[in-house]
């Protein structure tokens, strides 16, 4: 366990409310993000780094325990044990819908298979990762 | 003067329109308590997203990226901000007038129109008017979204040379301003004193209206900034981000301020009709005194005609 804490904060524009303006708001021990050059773990004391999101899990530990929150692509800064990761949609095991989800899924694979344009096709790609992403948060 | 029957009618006229003008304020009252929660509640995002903008441009290196690094002006972008609906005073006018008032010191324009009031008045004066859908009544960040990502390809493949954003900044309900500001090519110095870093004696703090004034940072022993995937790929993924989160910022400040402003004027128009039915009033009431008075003149003279 890290003797220093840092602290996460996900800003999610279109989840915030005037109540509670950050999606995560907490101390933690280590997060390892999916950057688009690969996985990036951050411990307290790491040196100020500018990041890009893809879409894909965000793991957070705190001592023993281990949370998961699918990030729908962003940016991301580190700096002064602090990350602030702004992201269009951070979502949390709880807010997932496996069902809604899991059919919007079905009706993309099925869509690809019948053939699109290519614009059409990387978009799709693009929200099949994001299902999936969201599937292996919730399913974890 | 006017007949008792034409009085009487402009008075429940001028009824009914209160009755409009007074509801409209209750609704504009309750919908500037919604603008405003929404305000408040993207207030961190926009101040995280200026706080990782200028972060990524402090760099020297920076400084020689195309978003940042300012080249000769040919065609200049006003973002214009106003509402699709009127009956809010001088709200959609001022920041008309203002950005006309800025686009005349510079050379060619490109208006991108978010509402239509703003279209509307631009297109009746032949201006250059970019097609842009127009917006919900509450802002949405999808919205601005499309519209930064158009605005970032269009910069980057020269068509624009610099981008302004004209919105109204909200200081109190019966105080607001339109504003003029540049977002591109960013200028790293400006930004320093949005996020209010290594202020200097006697520098201000640039106040955007969008968030509060954050706790001075200042730079001693702060290190360089690493770039995962290099600083020109995190400047092009953190720029549409930066232009969406101050479109949005804007748009939910200008959102704000429509209501306050159409509070305001429905306020005084409901005031004004009063004013105006108490007129009607005491008019009507002069007049059927003259007649009572005449009547009963008549009827005495027609007595004392008969003695």
């Amino acid at each position: 366990m890290a003797e220093n804490k840092l602290e996460l904060r996900v800003v999610a524009p279109t989840m915030a409310t005037d109540k509670s303006p950050y999606k995560i708001n907490a101390k933690i021990d280590m997060a390892i993000l999916r950057c688009t050059t690969g996985d990036m773990g951050i411990l307290a004391g790491h040196i100020p780094v500018s990041m890009v999101l893809d879409i894909g899990i965000l793991r957070i530990f705190d001592g023993d325990s281990e949370s998961r929150v699918a990030v729908l692509g962003g940016i991301a800064h580190v700096s002064e044990d602090i990350i602030t990761v702004l992201s269009d949609a951070a979502l949390v095991p709880e807010e997932i819908d496996v069902k809604a989800i899991g059919a919007e899924l079905g009706e993309l694979l099925q869509r690809v298979e019948q053939g699109a344009d290519e614009g059409e096709k990387q978009e799709m790609q693009r929200r099949i990762v994001s299902c999936r992403v969201l599937l292996e948060v919730k399913n974890a | 003067m006017p007949s008792m029957k034409a009085i009487k009618r402009r008075r429940l006229t001028v009824k009914n329109i209160s009755q409009i003008t007074k509801a409209m304020n209750l609704v504009a009252t309750s919908k500037l308590q919604r603008a405003r929660a929404n305000k408040t509640a993207i207030g961190i995002p926009v101040q995280a997203t200026f706080d990782i903008v200028y972060n990524t441009v402090k760099d020297e290196a920076a400084k020689e990226q195309p978003f940042v690094k300012p080249r000769e002006v040919k065609t200049t972008a006003y973002v214009l901000i106003t509402s699709n609906r009127g009956l809010c005073g001088g709200y959609n006018s001022n920041a008309c007038k203002a950005l006309a008032a800025h686009a005349k010191e510079s050379g060619d324009s490109l208006i991108v129109p978010i509402g239509t009031k703003g279209r509307d008045y631009f297109k009746r004066r032949k201006a250059n008017v970019l097609d842009v859908p127009p917006p919900q009544e509450t802002p949405s960040f999808a919205e601005a979204k499309a519209v930064a990502d158009r605005l970032t390809a269009m910069y980057e493949a020269g068509e624009v040379d610099e981008v302004y954003l004209v919105y109204t900044q909200f200081f109190t309900v019966l105080s607001l301003e339109p504003i003029v500001r540049k977002v591109l090519p960013l200028d790293p110095d400006y930004l320093r004193k949005v996020v209010g870093a290594d202020l200097k004696d006697g520098e201000a703090w640039q106040d955007l209206g969008f968030f509060k004034k954050p706790e001075p940072k200042p730079s001693a022993g702060v290190q360089d900034i690493e770039f995962d995937s290099g600083l020109e790929n995190v400047l092009r993924s953190v720029i549409p981000w930066y232009l969406s989160m101050f479109l949005y910022a804007a748009m939910a400040s200008a959102a704000l301020c429509e209501q306050a402003a159409r509070m305001t004027s429905m306020d005084s128009a409901t005031k004004n009709a009063g004013e105006i039915i108490e007129k009607l009033t005491l008019m009507f009431n002069r007049q059927r005194q003259s007649i009572i008075t005449q009547e009963i003149t008549e009827i005495v003279s027609g007595a004392n005609a008969l003695q």
